[in-house]
């Protein structure tokens, strides 16, 4: 029973709308927590430890898009969970998902984002009530679940975008899924290595390839391939 | 007490590492990936040997068993040369600074690629004659087949022969791999032949080497280099890098007429142009237009048809490092300095591998540059990214400067044709003058019946293209408030799931009562906001306001900022005006005035946004519009309190597709100064202006 699972929890609400802070206020005392809505301007970046100690916060839950009304917080949503994951609470961000944030501001910080709700698809009970328990699980007890798990993966450059004032990295990861192309802001891979990412080159990195959802994907630890590491992968894409 | 017993202390065995004859196959094949990669190694020891010609001959090679031979006239090898470098694997005698006898800054290889090409056939046979030793040559076979049989390499004897070189011939290194075990194909020679040709540039003249191969396929791709449509192209781009590091550029027309010239400020697009850390070089290419229509506009000697033919071969941009090319840089396909991914956003002003044809010519006599072990490409160091940067940047800078030359043709076509339209109407008016006057009212009503219907003409057309810029505005705007259209649909859906939830048990409907009656309030709120987004786009579509009129300045800002009352209110926007005095009047159609604002504003609600995630709280947001009359023009400035333009040139905002911001399409400012240069005004922007954002000044000329 919802009511039940989530305990009466204090939920922080880092919402920059005042009509969606309230709606996620009421799906959550729905779910059974005690929604707490953050009122404009909410806490800096740096502010948000102290913030959630004072007000005992247990989860959060964020809106990606913070500054799109007003100068509600200058940070994005996805930000704010990888902060309060580092402070060890458990947080979901709830986005509209668009393809080009998934590929830019949302993998950014997906490493350190538990879950992640579509709006207004997966805005139901049943869905906001797993991903908040989730998230808890991952963030204090360190039991991620299976799709969060990071695996050593190697990719093939495509392609590399311009998209605005950033560049994505378009690779194909054959150990996710040899039909779909995935972006990753280029600024992810350290300084030193970024020459090296070209089309047709190959690169490493530490990738949750159990995750269904590209939007899910997250890319950590990137390094380049040696030659052993290459001619095995190359001996993987000859075969017939 | 128990004895220790003696130790017997053996003289140590002297050993060796020795290796398997397998690593010949490994090192030799694996580090060649294909076999023309191998004979040009082959070649560039002839170049070290400072030969002039080096001839490469096949034979029988399409079918089993055929051979390869490979003579040059360079200055052959003595026995101590043979044995202390040609037979050592992995170390050519070569370091990276020394020179040849004539002074060649070398190329070959640590001797793998001679390696890889020796094993292309199952038996070699190396005759060479010694420039030091007149009248001597040395002879040496290798079969294959003896180190198949042998465990470790050394186990085979190579023998070399000393004899008299026959009579009448002079020094230089012939091999002969022959037994090859797979025929070639008429692509495999063909690709060889292309390989060759380019080793060194082809286009260059008094090289002092020569490399060929003997082929009906070489010849034809020789004649057709040789034919070198230069004098056809439409910009010839020279860059330099000098010794300071500094770099100078020019591009000259097919006739060699100096178009435009740069300084390294020009070019260097970094804060405080650092100079580019890399040896002295030379960037040239050379642009063609390939269409009929600029074909047939100027005075061509050939046909479209032919120049491109002649670019699938030989377009793309090369490198050639001590003379002699490296690959894969510029091979088909090898778009190594991203010309096409650049062309894909600027169309006109950008040369893609197809359309072009250049190279880098780089000494490098200090060796800064290495080449991978499998001799395709250099290593990456930061040399290679300087000179990454300098070819994108010198790319970059004749973007802008052909830009700025089709602006300024623009603006003169459009003045002069202004000047013989006055001019005819003069001219008309003198000879209508001269008529009986019986007949000069029946020729001025004729006259004006005649610029009615151009005029009808004329204004037909303007309003076709304002519907273009009406039509990208509406683009822009949509593309910057997607996220704000949708999200009122999205929280109607939530809401609708909360209803759900609460109608689906009667005991929850009773808790939380008051939650369904405000979720009922937020969907009317919700479909308000849809019908007032929605509106925005349909209003600027507006038919008659693709007609020119003359209309009061003030009113038409005041309309656009109420059309864009919905967007500016959701983002908590204030828009202060400042007007001058009076009824200021201009001649424009209302959708061009409409759509210089709507981008304008958009501009300023896509950097508010921005300024919140570069972490600049700056108070309330404010978008301030002044207006100020001067020598018959008003002058309209618009800025806000953003962020300001950063990490973009000023002159380049204007460029289609250079955005700052994530959502931005890049067209907005685009679209801004098109129509401001056709209503014939002018637009200038700040960086920074007085509010700190962007700042930008429109003047137009005012209709009394």
């Amino acid at each position: 029973m919802a009511a039940i699972t989530l305990s009466n929890r204090r939920i922080a609400i880092l919402e920059d709308s005042p009509t969606n802070r309230e709606r996620l206020s009421g799906m959550v005392k729905l779910c059974g927590g005690v929604p707490v809505p953050i009122d404009a301007p909410a806490p800096k970046l740096t502010g948000l430890k102290a913030f959630f100690a004072s007000q005992h916060i247990q989860l959060v839950i964020c809106d990606h898009h913070l500054s799109e009304k007003g100068d509600y917080a200058p940070y994005y949503g996805a930000q704010a969970v990888a902060e309060s994951y580092r402070q060890g609470i458990g947080g979901i961000l709830v986005t509209a998902f668009e393809k080009d944030d998934a590929e830019l501001s949302l993998r950014r910080f997906r490493r350190h984002i538990p879950a992640l709700i579509r709006s207004p698809e997966d805005f139901d009970r049943g869905k906001l009530q797993a991903a908040l328990l989730q998230a808890d699980r991952e963030v204090r007890e360190h039991s991620p679940s299976l799709e969060r798990i990071p695996h050593r993966t190697i990719m093939t450059v495509q392609r590399v975008n311009p998209y605005g004032s950033n560049k994505i990295v378009k690779v194909m990861m054959s150990q996710w899924d040899v039909t779909q192309e995935v972006g990753f802001p280029l600024d992810l891979v350290p300084k030193e290595l970024q020459a090296a990412v070209r089309p047709g080159s190959m690169l490493i990195a530490e990738v949750n390839i159990e995750a269904a959802r590209q939007e899910d994907l997250f890319f950590d630890k990137f390094e380049l391939p040696n030659a052993d590491a290459l001619e095995k992968a190359r001996s993987l894409f000859d075969r017939p | 007490m128990a004895k220790t017993p003696t130790k017997q202390v053996q003289p140590p065995s002297s050993e060796r590492l020795r290796f398997s004859t397998a690593i010949l196959r490994l090192l030799g094949e694996e580090l060649n990936p294909s076999p023309d990669q191998g004979i040009l190694e082959l070649i560039k020891n002839s170049y070290d040997a400072d030969a002039k010609r080096c001839t490469v001959e096949l034979k029988g090679v399409h079918i089993k068993g055929g051979s390869i031979v490979l003579t040059d006239d360079g200055i052959g090898m003595t026995s101590e040369e043979i044995r202390n470098g040609w037979l050592i694997v992995g170390d050519s005698m070569k370091s990276r600074s020394e020179t040849s006898p004539s002074g060649r800054l070398l190329v070959g290889s640590k001797g793998l690629g001679r390696l890889g090409a020796l094993r292309l056939g199952r038996k070699v046979e190396m005759t060479t004659r010694p420039k030091s030793e007149p009248g001597i040559q040395y002879r040496m076979e290798i079969d294959w087949a003896a180190f198949e049989q042998a465990k470790v390499v050394e186990e085979v004897e190579l023998a070399v022969t000393r004899e008299e070189a026959p009579m009448g011939t002079a020094h230089g290194t012939e091999i002969v791999i022959s037994q090859l075990p797979t025929p070639w194909s008429k692509g495999d020679i063909k690709r060889l032949a292309r390989v060759i040709l380019l080793l060194r540039d082809p286009f260059a003249k008094n090289q002092g080497f020569q490399a060929s191969l003997r082929a009906e396929e070489f010849v034809e791709l020789e004649k057709l280099a040789h034919e070198g449509y230069f004098g056809e192209c439409n910009y010839h781009l020279i860059a330099t890098i000098h010794e300071d590091g500094r770099a100078s550029t020019e591009v000259r027309s097919a006739g060699g007429k100096r178009l435009f010239v740069g300084k390294h400020a020009d070019v260097s697009a970094e804060k405080a142009n650092p100079i580019y850390e890399v040896p002295p070089l030379t960037f040239e290419l050379w642009e063609f237009k390939l269409s009929a229509e600029a074909f047939a506009a100027s005075v061509k000697a050939t046909t479209v048809k032919h120049v491109r033919a002649w670019l699938e071969h030989f377009g793309g941009v090369r490198l050639y490092h001590r003379g002699v090319r490296v690959l894969p840089y510029g091979e088909q396909k090898n778009d190594w300095l991203d010309m096409n991914l650049r062309r894909s956003q600027h169309q006109e002003l950008r040369p893609s591998t197809n359309n072009s044809l250049g190279c880098v010519r780089i000494n490098d006599p200090a060796g800064v540059f290495q080449q991978k072990t499998d001799r395709l490409g250099f290593v990456e160091s930061h040399a290679l990214d300087e000179l990454r940067r300098f070819t994108d940047e010198a790319l970059d800078w004749m973007s802008r400067e052909r830009r700025k030359e089709r602006e300024q043709r623009k603006k003169a076509a459009i003045q002069r044709v202004h000047l013989e339209k006055k001019d005819a109407e003069k001219q008309m008016e003198a000879v209508i003058e001269k008529l009986p006057p019986t007949q000069r009212k029946e020729v001025a009503a004729a006259v004006k019946k005649m610029q009615s219907a151009h005029d009808a003409e004329v204004e037909l057309k303007d309003e076709t293209a304002q519907l273009y810029f009406t039509l990208g505005t509406v683009g822009t705007t949509a593309a910057a408030f997607a996220h704000q259209t949708k999200q009122p649909i999205r929280g109607i859906v939530a809401d609708a799931k909360l209803l759900e939830e609460y109608l689906g048990d009667p005991q929850e409907l009773a808790l939380f009562r008051d939650e369904s009656s405000k979720a009922v309030k937020r969907i009317h709120g919700e479909a308000k906001a849809i019908y007032s987004f929605s509106s925005v786009t349909l209003r600027l579509l507006e038919h008659e306001k693709r007609r020119s009129a003359r209309h009061s300045v003030h009113q038409l800002i005041d309309e656009t900022v109420e059309l864009l009352t919905p967007y500016l209110e959701a983002r908590e926007t204030t828009v202060k005006r400042d007007y001058a005095d009076g009824d200021l009047r201009i001649w424009c159609p209302r959708a061009a005035f409409e759509a210089i604002f709507t981008n304008l504003l958009t501009n300023s609600l896509q950097a508010f946004e921005a300024r919140a995630k570069y972490g600049v709280t700056a108070g309330p947001r404010l978008i301030q519009i002044q207006t100020r009359v001067s020598g018959g023009m008003v002058a309209i400035r618009l800025e806000d309190n953003g962020p300001g333009i950063e990490r973009l040139a000023i002159e380049e905002i204007w460029l289609p597709g250079k955005t700052t911001t994530d959502k931005g399409t890049g067209l907005g400012l685009a679209i801004v100064k098109d129509v401001i240069e056709e209503l014939r005004g002018r637009v200038e922007a700040e960086a920074h202006g007085e509010l700190g954002g962007a700042s930008f000044t429109i003047t137009l000329p005012l209709k009394t």
